[in-house]
């Protein structure tokens, strides 16, 4: 028997030396790391862009003029073929694992995502937690943008997307959650929208309000700047319409999201002045009622705000004035949701899964309608209910001598 | 012969929980899913709960026959005949169970992790390993298992805890709205999936303190009740019903979203890895097991002249199937019919051991 | 000791059949010395001193010893002197006769503590071989062995192998008699017992083994006789390396499953815990069994400084053998295989740095490996202050050259040098050669399946080490087979009082102190006992 064992491991020892195949090995400077990647469409077929890092532009410690990264395009009638397409043009075969982002182009979401996900699930060497962006335009403008700070753009892009504590003004999809909004019935997807600008499209002051504004495609200086701003709304698996960024915060409060952003209200002492109210928490539940006929939606959205600046004198620090506080805030906070229902309703796209609620509990009335058509018409009712704190360091506002005297 | 009454009942309970919960848990939310979509883990438990009465019973049975195991002791229940033919189901069983974790460790492995590496080169390394600890014993598949499977089952622990995140329970439900024949259908795959209990028919006389060894047993099939549970929760809180029935490894595809603070993302290669040791002490009781069973059916005394047969067999069963797709069809045979093994031969037993004794008053108890 | 046991055992029996009955101690002085004699030719340090004994009966004796070996003050003025002049110079109260002489001569005439009469001439011969003085005296067939060891020997210092900080600091010597009252010294127990026997036809090495009676378990002290028995004939013992090879179970493994410390405090602790000690004269080092793998990763200290303190450590240690043993493995693993598993700033670095690096990953990090082994072979055998020297020159400026003749990655230096670290952080230096063995595999699998092949290799080390046993203990004892109770001492450093129940080589029969196993100064409800 010890013999047998030992004629036994040195023959599997022996296999181990004479096929040291090393089938699987990739050595780590001989793949591409690949981090973005965009998916254009057009009458031919797909394009895609693929945003390789470049680790020896990155060693030296990216003061170099040249951004370390290299866009390599690919086209072909799937997903796998223009993949593949890329594979034909670069050295080092494109190494998945690493990709940051997934930028959609908007003609793309047009035309259905289904097509374009199907390749991006399988893959082993993909990550179902990569975020999902849809780019207004070409996905390869975004792709092709060198804003600063970081010195490969996905990286920048998907930074942009994890540190939105700021606004709240765009929704945070990763491929799993697109996943799942897609496969599951009563609910339709969302993605942030990202755009590339110019600096000059924004920077002067009064050309703010049109920044969604149209763009010479014949640029040939790449765009300095990315925003991440609103969202496009799917039904199915296509893109339907954009969310302006109020919009888009009141379908982040229905989905309870809302992780920072601020709202600013009239103080409700002194109505010429404003207060600045910076949101802490969001809460949302969603109460179907359709025993007997019904067509109601409750939605109950609960926020805990910071009152975090009071341009005017008068401290908000009395029972009734916090109220009031509380009271005015949901009102805007109503304003925001309700914006979001008009264009879903209008839209015909269930956004916010009520239908995913109204499927688990009622399960056989569910059986029976055809969601997409019932949804339009509910009565969808708001409910929001806010508590305001005052910030810590300081209690009141600034008030000058002669009115205290007062 | 084997060293009986080596191994304590704490080693038991991990080498169950371990075959519980170790491989098939790969293939399972995927096949409930099927069957039962928001409701198999109701179905689990309720599997679980008939398989801890069969559980109950093989105690019975076996503490009858102390030093026995189920093949040397059928042919004095049910008849010399009958209980032989017991016995080689049972030691088939266990020969296809061994293959069966063998050929989806491989396969999965192959799928998520080494796509070029040829089949039969991981298998061969992973069943010389499983050679050389059967060699040495039962006792050290014991130890062996009681090193690890506390680690693997709080590394197990830890991913579905680090997925919370990402679960919701809205994914879980409607409750009981599945058919009632695919639930049938559903409670009886938990039924075979459960059924590797039978096992214990085998350890019994290995066993140093087999008084102690029902509560063991059923603590164990408690455990491992909880986590396929929980992880077939977790699955479908996860990724919905419908993305879960998509995916070929749906517990690999958990496992992929842990994420540990910023900087450890991607563990999946990390679990591979332990899973490696889940499928290496599974695949070890198992053709340990089956190896004794053939040994004491054909009276041979020494088991270890037949661990190479044996295994060479094993190892050709399980390079056997084209795909994975032929692997999850004959494995469904399993989930269909095992019941007929896991569920009738305990049942048989129990009912002959009564009749042999006269009816005792055991039998209610 | 080159031989194989078969054919040595062969020779043995031959030997024994030419040479089978003693030597008989014969009354002639002369046939005596004239035997001797011949057995010992060209033997120049042996010593013949002749002389007379007594005033009016005259008779004849002589001293035989070893220069060097006996303490040449204490023959002159305690054998010689007194036998010679003293011995004259008091008159005796009447003249002896016959045999008498001879027992006045024993007892009476001799001012030194030690002696020993023998009756043949082997045992003569062996007694002045191990540094006694042996009286021979005409016309008396018996003969004294007298205690005069005396050799230059090295002072007490402070083991250079296992340091501590806070703990004792002498270590053993080469001498037996030193290092068992260092022992006993610690242990004033009538339990202690230090049994003596001598093995190697040649050498004759004194070998002590040393138990507590009572609690060590009888089975291990049988064990320990039985394997040194089987082992009395071989030709020579000349340090306890030698005896460890015969004894332990299984010698072609990479891991000893035999201890060895130079520090009486963790000696007197051992057997404190059931565990018998082997000495060999002539070797510093002592052999314990038995021996599980764990006692490796605690060092004395562990028990003399704080718990929380030791408990830290002990990790630390578990994390300095994991790093030594798979590191270059899981680098490799996860560089080749598994890049999506780093961090994706982290993977652009390691990928930048490699640029350039001609070799795949793992022929880099087993160039690498090998040079460590080289260098720190090289410090082994240089002298103190040279060695240092070497390792930097070594690590710092190899290691600087080769990142920058792109000849290997620094990330890969780190993680070399990350290995050899971890694998002193070992308070054993006999443990952290299996793990340094190991690595290498490892690292192959690695390189060959990636974390699989890492995991691969990780499996077959614990099955190997679980099939490993120690004087019939486990070796992987107290993890597997798993004793909840005795983790205490494994995973943490439980405070002193509540490990005074001793691990399972104490005798079961043994009770626990049972005062101790709580705080004796503090009641039930936390207060400072009165008394």
């Amino acid at each position: 028997m010890a013999t047998g064992k030992k004629v036994f491991s040195c023959l599997i020892i022996g296999i181990l030396f004479f096929f040291p195949g090393c089938w699987d090995r990739k050595e780590i400077n001989r793949i591409g790391f690949a981090v973005g990647l965009g998916i254009d469409k057009d009458s031919e077929g797909y394009q895609i862009t693929t945003q390789m890092a470049l680790p020896s532009l990155l060693e030296g410690g990216g003061g170099g003029e040249e951004a370390p990264v290299w866009v390599v395009g690919g086209k072909g009638r799937t997903i796998f073929e223009a993949i593949r397409d890329v594979n034909t043009r670069s050295a080092r075969r494109p190494f998945w694992g690493h990709l940051n982002v997934i930028v959609i182009g908007e003609e793309v979401a047009k035309n259905g995502l289904i097509p374009v996900l199907d390749l991006l699930s399988r893959g082993q060497e993909l990550r179902r937690s990569n975020y999902v962006v849809v780019a207004k335009g070409k996905a390869r403008d975004i792709l092709e943008a060198e804003p600063k700070l970081e010195s490969i753009n996905a990286i920048f892009i998907s930074n942009l997307i994890e540190n939105r504590t700021g606004q709240s003004i765009a929704p945070v999809v990763t491929l799993n959650d697109l996943l799942i909004s897609l496969s599951t019935a009563g609910i339709e997807s969302v993605l942030p929208k990202i755009q590339a600008l110019d600096q000059e499209s924004f920077l002067p002051p009064q050309k703010k309000e049109e920044k969604a504004g149209p763009k010479d495609e014949g640029e040939e200086k790449p765009k300095q700047i990315l925003e991440l701003r609103g969202a496009g709304i799917f039904k199915k698996d296509k893109f339907v319409t954009w969310m302006d960024e109020e919009t888009t915060r009141g379908y982040l409060w229905v989905k309870g999201q809302v992780k920072g952003g601020i709202i600013v209200i009239k103080n409700p002492a002194e109505s010429d002045r404003d207060l600045s109210l910076e949101i802490k928490r969001n809460k949302s539940f969603i109460f179907p009622r359709l025993e007997n006929g019904k067509n109601e939606i409750l939605m109950k959205v609960v926020a805990s705000l910071n009152l975090v600046e009071n341009t005017g004198i008068v401290s908000v620090e009395t029972e009734e004035l916090i109220q009031d506080l509380n009271q005015k805030a949901s009102e805007s906070i109503k304003k925001e949701i309700n914006k979001a229902i008009k264009v879903a309703q209008e839209f015909e796209t269930d956004i916010f899964g009520i239908g995913e609620k109204v499927r688990t509990q009622y399960p056989e009335l569910w059986e029976q309608m055809e969601w997409s058509q019932v949804f339009p018409g509910m009565d969808i009712k708001v409910e929001v209910e806010t508590v305001t704190q005052e910030a810590a360091m300081t209690l009141r506002p600034i008030m000058p001598p002669t009115q205290r005297r007062k | 012969m084997i060293k009986r009454g080596t191994i304590s009942p704490r080693q038991v309970f991990f080498i169950l929980t371990m075959l519980l919960t170790g491989i098939y848990i790969l293939i399972l939310p995927r096949h409930m899913v099927f069957l039962t979509g928001t409701d198999g883990w109701l179905v689990l438990i309720g599997g679980g709960f008939v398989s801890g009465v069969i559980l109950i019973l093989i105690n019975k049975v076996s503490i009858k026959f102390p030093g026995k195991t189920v093949i040397e002791f059928a042919p004095l229940v049910v008849g010399r005949l009958l209980g032989k033919i017991i016995g080689g189901i049972l030691a088939i069983y266990f020969t296809l169970l061994a293959a069966g974790s063998l050929r989806i460790f491989t396969e999965m492995l192959k799928s998520a992790l080494l796509a070029e590496t040829p089949r039969w080169i991981v298998v061969v390394g992973l069943v010389g390993l499983i050679i050389w600890i059967i060699q040495n014993g039962l006792e050290d598949i014991a130890r062996f298992t009681e090193l690890l499977a506390p680690i693997i089952l709080l590394l197990l622990i830890g991913a579905l805890i680090g997925d919370i995140r990402y679960m919701e329970v809205i994914r879980l439900k409607p409750i009981l709205k599945t058919e009632p024949i695919s639930l049938l259908e559903g409670f009886i795959s938990t039924l075979s999936y459960f059924g590797v209990i039978i096992i214990l028919l085998m350890l019994y006389p290995y066993v140093n303190a087999p008084e102690k060894l029902t509560k063991t047993s059923l603590g164990a099939l408690l455990f491992a009740i909880v986590i396929t549970v929980a992880v077939f929760a977790g699955t479908v809180a996860t990724f919905g019903i419908y993305e879960t029935g998509r995916m070929a490894w749906p517990v690999i595809e958990l496992v992929k979203m842990v994420r540990i603070g910023e900087f450890l993302e991607r563990m999946e290669s990390l679990f591979l890895a332990v899973w490696l040791s889940i499928a290496f002490i599974n695949v070890s009781v198992l053709s340990f097991c089956s190896i004794s069973g053939w040994t004491q059916l054909i009276n041979i005394k020494n088991y270890q002249k037949l661990t190479y047969p044996v295994m060479f067999l094993l190892l050709g069963m399980s390079l056997w199937p084209k795909d994975l797709l032929a692997v999850l069809g004959l494995y469904r045979i399993n989930f269909t019919y095992g019941l007929f093994i896991s569920l009738a031969i305990p049942l048989l037993l129990f009912v002959f051991t009564l009749f042999s004794k006269g009816g005792s008053e055991n039998g209610h108890r | 000791m080159v031989k194989k046991p078969g054919k040595l055992l062969r020779d043995l029996k031959k030997q024994d059949k030419t040479k089978t009955d003693v030597q008989p101690i014969s009354t002639s002085l002369e046939k005596n010395l004239e035997y001797i004699k011949n057995v010992f030719t060209n033997c120049s340090d042996i010593i013949f001193r002749e002389f007379i004994v007594g005033y009016k009966t005259q008779i004849k004796a002589a001293l035989i010893y070893v220069d060097g070996l006996a303490d040449k003050v204490s023959i002159h003025d305690y054998i010689i002197k007194s036998l010679t002049l003293e011995a004259r110079a008091s008159k005796p109260d009447e003249e002896l006769q016959g045999e008498d002489i001879y027992k006045w001569i024993e007892n009476a005439a001799m001012s030194i503590a030690e002696k020993k009469q023998v009756e043949n001439l082997d045992d003569v011969m062996s007694g002045f071989l191990s540094g006694d003085t042996t009286l021979l005296i005409d016309g008396w067939s018996k003969a004294l062995v007298i205690g005069t060891k005396g050799w230059a020997s090295r002072g007490i210092s402070e083991p250079d192998s296992e340091v501590v900080i806070r703990g004792p600091r002498e270590g053993f010597t080469e001498t037996i008699r030193i290092n068992t009252s260092m022992v006993r010294r610690r242990l004033h127990s009538n339990k202690l017992k230090i049994e003596a026997r001598k093995i190697g036809t040649y050498t004759q090495t004194d070998v002590a083994i040393l138990y507590m009676d009572g609690i060590v378990n009888s089975e291990i002290i049988k064990k320990v006789h039985k394997r040194l028995d089987s082992i009395n004939e071989v030709d020579s013992i000349l340090e306890t390396g030698c005896i460890e090879q015969y004894i332990e179970d299984h010698p072609y493994s990479p891991f000893p499953q035999v201890q060895y410390t130079e520090r009486p405090d963790k000696v007197v602790a051992y057997l404190l815990e059931g565990r018998v000690i082997i000495m060999v004269d002539g070797s510093p080092n002592c052999l314990i069994v038995p021996t599980v793998f764990i006692q490796f990763l605690q060092s004395p200290e562990d028990y003399y400084s704080r718990i929380l303190m030791s408990t830290a450590l002990r990790w630390v240690r578990f994390i300095g053998v994991f790093t030594a043993v798979t590191l270059p493995a899981l680098y490799i693993a996860v560089t080749t295989f598994h890049q999506e598993m780093i961090p994706t700033n982290l993977a652009l670095s390691i990928s930048g740095a490699r640029e350039g690096v001609p070799f795949p990953a793992f022929v880099e990090a087993l160039a690498m490996e090998v040079s460590l082994e080289l260098l720190r072979e090289a410090s082994v055998r240089l002298p103190g202050a040279i060695g240092s020297t070497l390792g930097i020159v070594g690590a710092l400026i190899v290691g600087q050259a080769a990142v920058e003749a792109k000849l290997v990655a620094p990330q890969m230096v780190i993680v070399v040098a990350l290995t050899a670290i971890g694998s002193y952080t070992l308070p054993s230096f006999a443990a952290s050669i299996p793990l340094r063995l190991i690595r290498f595999p490892l690292m192959i699998l690695g390189a060959i399946f990636g974390l699989y092949g890492v995991m691969l290799g990780w499996i077959a080390t614990l099955v190997h080490m679980i099939s490993l046993k120690s004087f019939g203990y486990p070796y992987l004892e107290p993890l597997a087979p798993l004793r909840i109770s005795e983790l205490k001492d494994v995973l943490i450093r439980a405070p002193r009082w509540q490990m005074m129940t001793a691990p399972q080589f104490r005798k079961p029969t043994e009770k626990a102190p049972g005062t101790f196993l709580e705080r004796p100064y503090i009641t039930k409800d936390g207060g400072e006992k009165n008394k």
